[in-house]
């Protein structure tokens, strides 16, 4: 072999995944090692944190809502790399990463009081030392037992923060039984009170808590162990007295902790994590080689239940939020909650524990504007070569099975005289993607653009022509980084001849997502809310999850600036995919906003609903100024959210896998090690597709990846 | 487009998992990585697993000797609040009650120890796993992910296995040190021989649980020897 010639790499898929993939081949210190074709279907990158700007006024159109995460340290380190090697002039509206990721430290979660009531639960996230993608030194931060400390930590932290409320025994005037318990209860704080002299205030409170814990704990491990204890006693008798103490001490419990809505959050998340140290312990994950996996087999709520996590607690926000997060809901029915209970706590663990700067991060633009658009400057300029309007269609195997020998493509829209796609266009000086084709620089553009042609629509059918892309000719690996939706049909020959294919697409699933924006007239704050910007999750489906982006203000183009802009998504159910899905969507904003925003934006809603003329932009008047606002129906392969279903994880495919010897997956629906559809999840995948082809990174340079 | 002249192929990857055992945590890391550590810093890093541990061990302690000396506590003063409560008698005598309310703190007491002896159990391991002894110098791997064969050289009635902690190779053995610090024994010798686990005892060993590990090429433990001494009369230390 010609060893100075270079290994022609195709890339189909332009998302977090296949980006950042081509982006480690074509590092300088590679030295043109790999010549790399980066295929996209329609005529931007992104995947599905692709964003696009309106013509006209300069908003950003999302697919829905994106926040990175202080844990995503391969996401971050790709990004300050990226911009280290952009390196923008002074005066550019985004010259650096941390001017285009903003650190937030507030995180909500709704919670349901009644039928009908909802209480909003603000939390803040102190900022943690260092920032995402900063050097890790000193000491490996992923270990169970460092987690567990972690935990034990948490707890302690949590337990003093009850305490400082100051909560004192509610004073239950009873007789009997109860009377008794409360005695009981009462002479068990003072213990604990004499216990704790010359501590301080709040240790003395820490014991409150804790200790009518233990009684509950002891009265029920009594329960059942009265028999054995006390043969020939008549246990009947003394359960009758055991039954209603337990009761009665629980009551006592519940009142402390149901007289004030914080301390009860607060106990939730207690017990959260004392179910998860318990189960940790308990099922042996300290010690096995497989680490959290080992729970993957069961679901999140029902392995916390098993360890002693009360219903309420599984009923919390603060864990329904935890599904939200991750649209986990098998076909999208908000009735079929499922999530695999490893990579939950793996996620929560990362997410609490690792997070550094702050708990999530905001993006100062579109992600594709603050992602996708520096990426594709700085790829360009070292050569990689992208062909827009391709949509890849199958992948074909060698006779032998051994390798993909050709990829079969349809040919979109060609370029105007074969020039090359210039894909971005400048808002306020920044370059973005617009939320159309450029169509004037197409063949036909006129006839595209008076159709408002999109070829990322699922039903899109323009084809100019079928090129076969074929091996030795065309490249010499090849890297299918689409999203998940699109694998089974584009794979159908490695499918066929590999099992472990099979057993991938037979397990693994996707839900549809679905997402609303609006610009507003008003600010949020003088329409009815009272908390910081914010983004809250558990809420009323069908959108449970808002996010304030008001950051985005300065950042579009308005010929008068809106006060709010409000971000909204939810899973979309399967039964509402399909040819009225847009619709469906748009509908339920509508009535989303007539009925149930008023929690949020209590102004924003008279007795006859939302105050339509609230709306930027907008023309007409009653709902149909809504249709001046911008929604989505998440519905094609591409865009389906891949799901985290309890006993699938393990039959991803990873990207290190060699059973077709010129190929590898990228995507957050392989086997990278952190299973959660995330854009951390997708950039380590595309960092080991990377290293599969190359060599490097070395596998021990993927942050997180050797993780329990 | 130009005509490569050959098929390129992948080279095989050493691994197509992550390691997600603890264990692995404190090994020297992977070999084959690349000369100057993580270009963000953290090759080479150790972890600090085990001060984790102590703290995680320190805490749990702290937190269960407080309520235990509570519960002890508690109970005395419960025996003299119930004493006095006449109309209880109907349901129960008063000594029983007495007795459910300590059976209820030893209860509590069993309880919360286990959890911190589990906490116990992770320092010992990581402790064992960060000081191993002195190899003994075996050469002799045994088959990748398979547990070896052990054979006891030994005078005296000897229990003893391996628990493999993940896939790998085996390639070389430490010395079997005493579970508990206050043991006097001293170490046993162990070493690979041709894919078998050599554990030698010698003669006047004295009784105890000895535990040593496998290690792998990188010097990352793959699994647990454990050999049990009887003394002559057949009795455990």
């Amino acid at each position: 072999m010609d060893k100075a010639r270079p290994k022609k790499v195709a890339i189909f898929g332009g998302g977090c995944a296949g980006v950042s993939a081509a982006f480690e081949l074509t590092r300088p210190e590679r030295n043109g090692e790999f010549e790399v074709t980066l295929y996209q279907m329609g005529w931007r990158l992104g995947g599905k944190g692709a964003s696009g700007r309106d013509a006209a006024t300069g908003r950003i159109e999302e697919h829905g809502l994106h926040l990175w995460m202080g844990f995503y340290e391969n996401a971050f380190r790709f990004m300050r790399d990226c911009y280290a090697e952009l390196d923008r002039p002074a005066g550019h509206p985004l010259r650096t990463w941390d001017e285009a990721f903003v650190p937030d430290n507030y995180v909500g979660v709704t919670e349901k009081l009644g039928d009908s009531q909802w209480a909003n639960w603000a939390a803040f996230f102190p900022p943690s030392a260092g920032l995402p993608g900063d050097p890790l030194s000193g000491q490996n931060p992923f270990s169970v037992s460092g987690y567990l400390a972690h935990c034990m930590r948490l707890l302690h932290t949590l337990m003093l923060s009850v305490q400082d409320r100051g909560h004192e025994p509610p004073n239950i005037k009873d007789t009997g039984v109860t009377q008794a318990a409360s005695q009981l209860v009462t002479s068990l704080l003072s213990c604990a009170t004499k216990d704790t002299l010359g501590t301080a205030r709040r240790a003395v409170k820490y014991g409150q808590l804790a200790v009518g814990t233990l009684i509950l704990e002891a009265i029920n491990t009594l329960q059942t162990l009265l028999g054995a204890l006390r043969p020939g006693q008549n246990a009947a008798a003394t359960q009758s007295l055991l039954d209603p103490l337990a009761i009665t001490i629980r009551r006592f419990l519940e009142n402390m902790v149901i007289t004030d809505p914080e301390t009860r959050r607060i106990w939730e998340v207690i017990d959260v994590v004392l179910a998860i140290v318990r189960g940790v312990l308990r099922e042996g994950v300290l010690f096995s080689p497989r680490g959290f996996d080992l729970l993957d087999k069961y679901d999140w709520r029902e392995w916390l239940l098993s360890h002693g996590a009360a219903q309420a607690t599984i009923d919390s926000a603060f864990i329904r939020g935890s599904y939200d997060l991750l649209f986990a809901f098998e076909e999208g029915d908000v009735n079929l909650p499922s999530l695999a209970a490893g990579q939950a706590i793996r996620g929560a663990m990362r997410m609490f524990f690792t997070y550094r700067g702050a708990l999530f991060w905001k993006m100062q633009a579109g992600m594709g504007d603050v992602v996708f658009a520096p990426a594709y400057e700085v790829l360009k300029r070292r050569g990689v070569k992208f062909e827009f309007f391709h949509r890849l269609e199958k992948l074909g195997l060698s006779a032998d099975k051994s390798h993909v020998e050709t990829a079969t493509v349809t040919v979109q829209a060609e370029v105007k005289e074969g020039a090359d796609y210039d894909p971005l266009v400048p808002v306020k000086g920044l370059p973005c993607w617009p939320a159309l084709p450029q169509y004037d620089q197409l063949k036909y553009g006129t006839q595209l653009g008076k159709k408002r042609w999109n070829p990322e629509e699922p039903d899109d059918d323009r084809s100019v022509s079928i090129k076969t892309l074929k091996v030795t000719e065309d490249f010499d690996f090849a890297m299918l980084a689409v999203g998940y939706g699109a694998v089974p049909g584009i794979s159908e020959e490695l499918i066929a001849a590999e099992p472990a294919w099979q057993r991938m697409v037979d397990s693994v699933q996707t839900v549809a997502t679905q997402a609303f924006q609006v610009w507003l007239d008003e600010n949020v704050d003088d329409l009815g809310w009272q908390h910081p910007p914010i983004n809250i999750s558990g809420y009323v489906e069908p959108f449970d999850t808002w996010a304030d982006m008001r950051q985005l203000i300065e950042k579009e183009d308005w010929p008068t600036d809106p006060k709010a802009i409000a971000y909204f998504c939810s899973v979309l159910p399967d039964t509402q995919c399909g040819e009225g899905a847009d619709a469906a969507v748009r509908d339920g904003a509508i009535n989303f906003l007539n009925r149930d925003v008023a929690h949020f934006w209590p102004d924003a809603v008279t007795n006859e609903g939302f105050r339509w003329e609230l709306l930027s932009g907008a023309e007409g008047t009653g709902e149909a100024r809504f249709e001046s606002q911008f929604w989505t129906a998440n519905t094609s392969p591409t865009e389906r959210y891949v799901l985290s279903l309890p006993g699938t994880l393990d039959q991803r495919i990873s990207p290190l896998d060699n059973r077709f010897d010129n190929f590898t997956v990228a995507g957050d629906w392989t086997g990278c090690g952190h299973m959660a559809g995330c854009v951390e999840a997708a950039v380590m995948s595309g960092l080991l597709a990377a290293s599969a082809l190359s060599g490097t990174p070395h596998l021990s340079h993927i942050i997180g990846y050797d993780h329990p | 487009m130009t005509q490569s002249k050959e098929r390129l192929r992948r080279a095989d990857p050493d691994r197509t998992q992550p390691y997600r055992s603890m264990m692995h945590a404190f090994g020297k890391g992977e070999a084959g990585g690349p000369p100057g550590g993580h270009p963000l810093g953290i090759g080479g890093a150790v972890s600090a697993g085990q001060s984790y541990a102590d703290r995680a061990v320190q805490e749990a302690s702290d937190l269960v000797d407080r309520h235990i000396r509570t519960g002890a506590a508690k109970t005395e003063q419960i025996d003299n609040s119930f004493q006095g409560m006449s109309w209880l008698s109907t349901l129960a005598q008063s000594q029983d009650l007495a007795g459910l309310m300590t059976q209820a703190t030893k209860a509590y007491s069993e309880i919360t120890t286990m959890w911190v002896e589990l906490a116990a159990t992770i320092r010992d391991h990581l402790a064992n796993t960060r000081a191993p002894a002195q190899t003994d110098g075996a050469q002799n791997a045994a088959p990748a992910g398979e547990t070896p064969v052990l054979r006891l050289r030994a005078s005296c009635m000897v229990e003893a296995r391996v628990d493999m902690l993940r896939p790998g190779t085996p390639e070389r053995a430490t010395q079997l040190a005493p579970e508990e610090a206050d043991q006097t024994g001293s170490n046993l010798a162990a070493r690979l021989e041709d894919g078998h686990l050599v554990v030698t005892v010698p003669a006047g060993q004295t009784p105890g649980r000895y535990n040593g590990l496998l290690l792998d090429g990188s010097g990352g433990p793959v699994g647990v020897i454990m050999a049990e001494v009887f003394a002559d009369d057949g009795s455990a230390a």
